[in-house]
């Protein structure tokens, strides 16, 4: 008999067909499939997700692209998150850089966050880090589209204060 | 049929499972609405501001804090999640010293720290709140007579208090210390015991002081030494042995003035600390251990290995220098080991990787592409002796793959070459 299959149901319908082993690259999925037969999956399954299919559809991409490759455990006792060495390859630079609107990007990390993919999240969290390196505060409010909300006299405050920071 | 009813009791399972996980991770209270009508789809995220905050520190994290500064004035939002990161590592810089925390002059060492200099109103009091009120994992210590006159109530009643609990690596800079100095470190003896991770500055400090400090790191298991000595020999070992207890050291880091060939040195280090497992020595580019040092080495059973060169020394054979040392060291260290990290650039931690590091300026790149894709070539095709490695990381890659130089190889690391895409737009 074939493995069973599993199939993601998006929140607008879309179905996607994918192997288990790509599925379980969710923390949260994998749980479920748990859950539902103790003794391993035995027939295809069906799992509806609150994700809408377009980001589904990436999330399913990066889970078949990276299907066989073991991450490395994430280490608790590092103090230094700098000191980690880089996560992105080249491929996920590609994927997040090139395929995607900021607000998709966005997205998938929510996605990433929900589904529980450690991995995705770190690599997501990564790329929008390096969008903002180098950055001046205006730049970064213009690129994320974030509006200032501080009143002026606070912002002169904090100006003020931070000037021994710099 | 029956099958048919069990498929469909697995989905209704599921979905349930799946809505109250997700549900549980919303944080909603209202389950059990939840469960029994249909979940709502998460809010739309179009902006960074929407992310939630757990999501938000985690990209903090990644920002250097320098970057983390220009992020904290963003909005209130940011302000009050960039503050934590922020003020968890502070160094303060004596106001002797030159600006260093100018972005264009900030080191590697420098970005991880916040830099809190009294010249540019880093009012002590702030200071003192930091301390107070937030863990400080790092604290870089300098030592000059002016400095300490400003911090002098800071020193005893604050920081007498958050030694123990609080500071996990201190740096000393004893270069410009005086008399009065080592009399106020001395009184922080019961504190300065209990550190781990104590870095010294050493540069032509008078051996007298050295003597004076007496025992004063008994606790230290990570030392790092920097040794600018117009002569280096024994007897700064020695001297500098009073301050620790040397059996219990077992990470070493060197830095090694450029001028003097220090093998000697190195050999008696090790030997006089026989737990080392750690030993990372900072030189001059123009500095070479030589065959039988690192055989030597090799005997140690060292599990990390990094030799960290300097930047700043720019030679147009320095390529081929570390080439060959790489070859030496995998040749001579044997299949045990398991880092070797290489540096051009100042400061690094605890590395897991394998690191060789080239910060290649772009125009020197077409003299030294030749060496590098011999680098490349020798390690692809002796890679597969070195089980033991675990990742390699190559700084440049930038240019690697603008210019289409690509490893082989390197997936026989098990998937774990990582480049480093920091620099990549």
């Amino acid at each position: 008999m074939a493995r069973p299959k599993v199939t993601l149901v998006s929140s607008d319908g879309e179905t996607f067909i994918v192997e288990q082993r790509v599925a379980e690259r969710s923390i949260t999925i994998k749980s479920a499939i748990e859950f539902a037969g103790v003794d391993g999956l035995t027939a295809d399954i069906e799992i509806p997700l609150l994700i809408e299919g377009k980001v589904l559809k990436k999330v399913v991409e990066w889970c078949e692209h990276y299907k066989t490759t073991k991450f490395p455990e994430p280490d608790e006792n590092q103090v230094d998150v700098l000191s980690r060495p880089p996560v992105l390859t080249k491929w996920d630079n590609k994927f997040f850089r090139l395929c995607f609107e900021q607000d998709m990007m966005f997205e998938i990390i929510m996605a990433a966050n929900y589904l529980n993919i450690n991995q995705l999240l770190h690599v997501g969290c990564t790329t929008v880090a390096n969008m903002m390196k180098g950055n001046s505060t205006e730049q970064i409010r213009e690129l994320f589209n974030v509006p200032n909300d501080f009143t002026p006299e606070e912002e002169a405050a904090i100006k003020r204060e931070d000037r021994w920071t710099k | 049929m029956n099958i048919r009813l069990c498929l469909g009791c697995f989905q209704l399972i599921c979905l349930v499972y799946c809505s109250i996980m997700l549900w549980k991770k919303r944080k909603v209270e209202h389950e059990k609405t939840c469960i029994t009508s249909t979940p709502q789809l998460p809010e739309s995220i179009t902006n960074l501001e929407s992310l939630p905050d757990e999501i938000l520190v985690r990209i903090i994290d990644h920002l250097n804090q320098f970057d983390v500064l220009d992020l904290c004035v963003v909005n209130t939002k940011f302000y009050s999640l960039c503050m934590n990161k922020l003020l968890k590592r502070a160094l303060i810089a004596s106001p002797a010293k030159k600006p260093i925390f100018h972005r264009k002059l900030n080191t590697f060492t420098y970005t991880n720290f916040t830099i809190l200099h009294e010249k540019h109103k880093c009012p002590m009091s702030k200071f003192k709140e930091i301390m107070e009120s937030y863990y400080n994992s790092f604290l870089y210590y300098h030592l000059s007579d002016d400095f300490l006159i400003d911090i002098e109530d800071i020193q005893k009643s604050t920081l007498s208090n958050q030694f123990q609990r609080s500071i996990q690596m201190l740096t000393i800079d004893l270069r410009k210390a005086s008399q009065s100095n080592i009399d106020s470190i001395q009184e922080s003896k019961e504190e300065l015991c209990s550190i781990k991770n104590v870095k010294l500055r050493l540069k032509n400090t008078p051996v007298n002081y050295l003597k004076q400090l007496k025992g004063i790191f008994s606790g230290v298991i990570s030392l790092s030494l920097s040794l600018k000595y117009d002569i280096v020999d024994g007897s700064i070992l020695t001297s500098t042995n009073s301050l620790f207890c040397s059996q219990n050291i077992k990470e070493l880091q060197l830095e090694i003035p450029q001028e003097y060939v220090v093998d000697d040195f190195i050999v008696s280090c090790i030997k006089f600390m026989p737990n080392i497992k750690i030993l990372v020595i900072l030189c001059s580019l123009f500095y070479e251990i030589p065959n039988n040092t690192l055989k030597l080495l090799a005997d140690y059973s060292l599990d990390k290995f990094c030799i960290d060169y300097k930047r700043k020394i720019a030679s147009n054979s320095y390529t081929e220098t570390n080439i060959d040392l790489v070859k030496g060291l995998l040749n001579s260290c044997g299949t045990n080991l398991e880092l070797v990290a290489i540096h051009t650039d100042g400061y690094f931690t605890r590395l897991s990787t394998i690191d060789i590091l080239y910060h290649i300026e772009e125009d020197k790149f077409e003299e030294i592409k030749e060496s590098v894709e011999s680098l490349i070539k020798w390690i692809d095709e002796n890679i597969d002796q070195y089980p033991k490695l675990k990742f390699f990381t190559f700084y440049s890659c930038v240019f690697m793959i603008d210019r289409q130089v690509k490893p082989h190889k390197w997936e026989t690391l098990n998937g774990s070459l990582y480049l480093s895409a920091s620099d990549m737009t």
